[in-house]
């Protein structure tokens, strides 16, 4: 019989419980997505070289999964407010708790498979559209990716947990509740805010340490990028202050905001003003802190996301400067901490390259060492750094590897030209650094970050120098450039073929090497972490809003039985229909918007400071693409809201007007 | 008198088909400008149905309703909305004020609804809340009101329009004998003093007396009428038990 009463009541309910179901098949399908990328055999390929960063995600969405329970349990609680009248009635007609709780779990039940089914219709569809979006982010070819097993079940197994705590949570409610705060519901009293003035001046301050964390922050990144200063506990205070900030400040707005209104008597006097403030006054004001936990969930979708974005960005133009030929092949000619017998001979890597790709063009270049630091004695690393020494390259070898990337040539008289990857080297007075080499000077001409790398091992900096000056040099590195005929060829198979494995003569492990830096292979790999990336910040940015979204729009549609007596009054006053409707827009509408116009408009700061570190690294393209992904991301996350927001608005609207009319 | 109320043969039917209610059958009668009219009768008779047909909170089925020149039946909802505003005051058994307004803030909000000026909605305010005596109780909420008071409050909203007529539904339903006294006063002293015409439905022979006339409701029509004319109250009140003892309803009595 309950059974029976379960399927009834949900079909009649279903306009109550339409946010309710669309919020768990969204979880549901973004669920499936997620978990069909992290275990698509395609990405787990490609980012083998990087397991730790699909554990770390198995993880998180795991996370994710525990607090879209946590969210979704909140959310049914909402459901039962909504229809605490109706089990009120159900109990004092003689049912029994245990039936009434049987009635609702039924009906949980049937909501979460049925949003099982649809979300995972709907995975289905957007699984394939994230990994439509990996394999672009890739810069790869997409072709219908098939599902696997264990995303199901590991979707299925977090669906099941939502269900279970959300089960919890409601027989919890049903248990504690009395016959009484059902049928006539928990009574409500207008409870003036206290201190409205001392919350407006919290909302003041937040709104102080907002920008001034802002402002300190950007100017963190820009002397960073300049003096590579490292993330310091300055730093972390001020990300820590903004994070409160958020809070702060949207709770003091939701506990004054109102207050303060009201106080403007000719503003409230106009038309149905007084009403909406107070309804508003009373739900902002008691919803604050969520309101402020809502307003920082979305902020940090945002930032997370922009930032997920930028880092794309960043990575796929750094690659450019990383690896600026097609493939680049460097020998030390001095380190021999391994014994590299097994590696080839560049007559054999041409070859096996050759199978891959035709070469159009290559040229060779070579790496000086002088053995001594007079040039690191300079910089941080002057003390404690003893196995550093000065590189240097020819200015001819220089210009021909320069000159085909597009940079104009160098010209040097009697000067040397140091090109560093770090802006901190520009703080270093090198006009009193004479070079002295084979019995000449060479003075200081200049220093530039903009170039490309040029070869695969780490260094700081190297000095550019007169091809005389080398003459008396050491070559420390041999090293070619390769131009391919095109990129159409397999760069994980080439680098496999490339590589060999090196002894340690000393009796350690031996290590897998190879001599040569591939684009190809260092832009699927770049690619496919940050692709993971990209899309676990979309996740889990989606997921906060969902959930944001949904707890608003419950929140709204679980006091309508009392809102609806109130517009009964406006009515009988002679609210028209208009009117009423007006009414009813400006009081969900403010609700709804007060969390997330600071998240939207953070776009803006975010896009920014973007700006000014893509400028900061001389990434260009970068910095033309970053208000572009700000302007993107603030709009899709825009047009979620206003689905949902029409969504409650409509149904509200149903119940509180149309109704009465 | 001039007239301000004129009902022409309205009838209300609920139900379609077989199942039809005939709610109200036939009605008619006018009320004066000033005039307090009381309607009364038992339950179903249909009391509520009139009233909710005159504030145009209900539609007639045919018949004709004119309200200062106005025929209700022709009229669009959305002008009926302001002609609720315009003409109209309420007065509810349950008070209905808003639990989320102060008692200032309920009495204003009609006039807020007009769009009237400031200064005259203050002025009206203190028109009105004098003479209801909550000029003390315009800061409170209304929980933090007695029942007599709120129902004054909920006069002092009904009147502060200054509305062709009053609609009082069970006024006293939810208030003690002591509160119900004081607010009929308050009814008598509205009627008198500031000249508004009330149209109230009570099934209380005691609110009933003090009225200028009482129209009884049975079956959906006008049974009979009373006239208080020169008579006592007292007088009057024992006329109308035994016409409801006629009406063969019931009536609550002392």
């Amino acid at each position: 019989m309950f059974f029976k009463l379960a399927v009834r009541n949900v079909k009649r309910q279903f306009g109550n419980y339409l946010i309710y179901f669309m919020t768990v098949a969204l979880t549901v399908a973004l669920l499936f997505a997620i978990n069909g990328v992290i275990y698509s055999e395609k990405m787990q390929f490609y980012t083998s070289a990087d397991e730790t960063i699909r554990d770390m995600m198995v993880w998180f969405v795991a996370m994710i999964g525990v607090v879209v329970a946590f969210v979704l349990s909140y959310a049914t609680s909402f459901m039962l407010k909504l229809r605490k009248r109706e089990f009120g009635i159900y109990l004092t007609l003689g049912m029994s708790r245990r039936d009434i709780r049987s009635i609702f779990i039924y009906e949980t039940l049937f909501i979460c498979l049925a949003a099982l089914g649809i979300g995972l219709l709907c995975g289905i569809f957007l699984h394939q559209g994230l990994m439509a979006l990996a394999m672009n982010l890739m810069k790869m070819e997409f072709t219908i990716a098939p599902y696997s097993k264990k995303g199901l079940c590991a979707t299925i197994s977090i669906v099941a947990g939502i269900f279970l705590m959300a089960s919890v949570v409601s027989l919890r409610y049903l248990k504690r509740v009395s016959i009484y705060d059902l049928v006539y519901g928990e009574r409500r009293v207008e409870k003036s805010v206290k201190h409205p003035l001392l919350w407006f001046l919290c909302t003041l301050v937040a709104l102080a340490a907002l920008v001034g964390s802002l402002v300190f922050l950007n100017q963190f990144i820009c002397e960073s990028l300049q003096k590579e200063k490292n993330m310091d506990t300055a730093f972390l205070l001020a990300f820590g202050i903004f994070a409160i900030s958020v809070m702060v400040f949207h709770m003091g707005l939701a506990k004054s905001i109102m207050s303060i209104l009201l106080q403007n008597k000719r503003l409230k006097a106009r038309g149905s003003n007084t009403f909406v403030f107070r309804q508003l006054s009373d739900t902002l004001s008691s919803n604050a802190v969520m309101l402020g936990m809502l307003a920082f969930l979305m902020t940090f979708a945002v930032i997370g996301t922009n930032v997920s974005f930028l880092q794309k960005a960043s990575r796929e133009e750094s690659l450019i400067q990383v690896c600026p030929y097609d493939i680049m092949y460097c020998k030390d000619l001095i380190t021999q901490e391994y014994a590299y017998e097994n590696s080839f001979s560049m007559e054999k890597g041409e070859r096996i390259i050759e199978e891959y790709c035709p070469i159009v063009n290559q040229f060779s270049y070579a790496m000086y060492t002088t053995g001594r630091r007079d040039f690191y004695q300079y910089t941080q690393w002057g003390k404690g750094f003893d196995g550093l020494t000065d590189s240097f390259m020819a200015l001819s070898d220089f210009n021909a590897f320069i000159t085909p990337l597009g940079y104009e040539p160098l010209k040097l008289q009697d000067t040397y030209f140091i090109v560093s990857i770090q802006s901190a080297l520009r703080q270093i007075d090198w006009e009193q650094m004479v070079f002295c080499e084979g019995a000449k000077e060479y003075h200081f001409q200049g220093i530039s970050e903009a170039y490309p790398r040029f070869h695969q091992l780490g260094y700081y900096f190297f000095v550019v120098v007169p091809d005389a000056a080398v003459d008396t040099m050491q070559q420390s590195h041999a090293m070619t450039a390769y131009s391919l005929a095109d990129k159409k060829f397999n760069g994980y198979a080439l680098m496999e073929a490339l590589s060999y494995i090196a002894e340690n003569p000393f009796g350690g492990n031996s290590r897998k090497c190879c001599d040569y830096s591939i684009q190809e292979f260092d832009r699927i790999t770049e690619n496919s972490t940050s692709a993971f990336f990209v899309v676990g910040a979309l996740f889990i940015a989606a997921v906060f809003l969902l959930m944001a979204l949904a707890i608003l729009a419950l929140k709204i549609l679980s006091n309508l039985a009392e809102d609806k007596c109130r517009y009964k009054v406006l009515y009988h006053l002679g609210a028209g229909e208009q009117e009423q409707s007006s009414a009813l827009f400006w009081q969900t509408f403010s609700f709804f918007i007060l969390p997330f116009v600071f998240a939207a408009l953070m776009s803006v700061p975010i896009g920014l400071i973007g700006v000014e570190i893509a400028l900061g690294m001389h990434l260009e393209t970068m910095a033309k693409q970053v208000p572009v992904i700000a302007g993107v991301i603030a709009v899709g996350m825009t047009a979620l809201y206003i689905m949902y927001y029409v969504a409650t608005y409509l149904l509200a609207k149903r119940v509180i007007i149309s109704a009465e009319q | 008198m001039e007239k301000i109320v004129q009902l022409t043969n309205v009838t209300k039917y609920y139900g379609r088909g077989n199942m039809v209610t005939k709610a109200l059958d036939g009605i008619s009668f006018a009320v004066g400008e000033g005039e307090f009219t009381a309607i009364m009768g038992a339950s179903g008779s249909g009391k509520s149905t009139l009233l909710n047909v005159i504030a145009t909170i209900d539609r007639v089925s045919s018949g004709d309703i004119c309200i200062r020149g106005k025929h209700l039946p022709q009229m669009k909802e959305k002008d009926l909305a302001v002609f609720r505003r315009e003409e109209l005051g309420f007065i509810f058994q349950d008070y209905n004020l808003l639990d989320t307004l102060t008692i200032e803030e309920n009495i204003v909000l009609p006039l807020n609804l007009k769009r009237q000026s400031f200064v005259k909605t203050k002025k009206e305010l203190e028109r009105v809340a004098q003479a209801l005596g909550v000029v003390d109780q315009l800061a409170k909420f209304p929980w933090e009101l007695s029942g007599g008071q709120r129902q004054r409050a909920a006069c002092a909203r009904a009147l502060i329009t200054n509305p062709a007529l009053v609609l009082a539904d069970e006024p006293t339903g939810a208030l003690d004998s002591k509160n119900s006294k004081l607010l009929m006063q308050s009814f008598a002293m509205m009627n008198e003093k500031l000249h508004s015409t009330i149209l109230m439905v009570t099934h209380d022979a005691i609110v009933g007396s003090y009225a200028e006339r009482v129209l009884f409701l049975k079956d959906g029509k006008i049974f009979s009428e009373l006239n208080r004319g020169e008579r006592t109250r007292q007088e009057y009140y024992r006329a109308i038990v035994s016409n409801t003892i006629a009406l063969g309803g019931e009536s609550d009595v002392f």
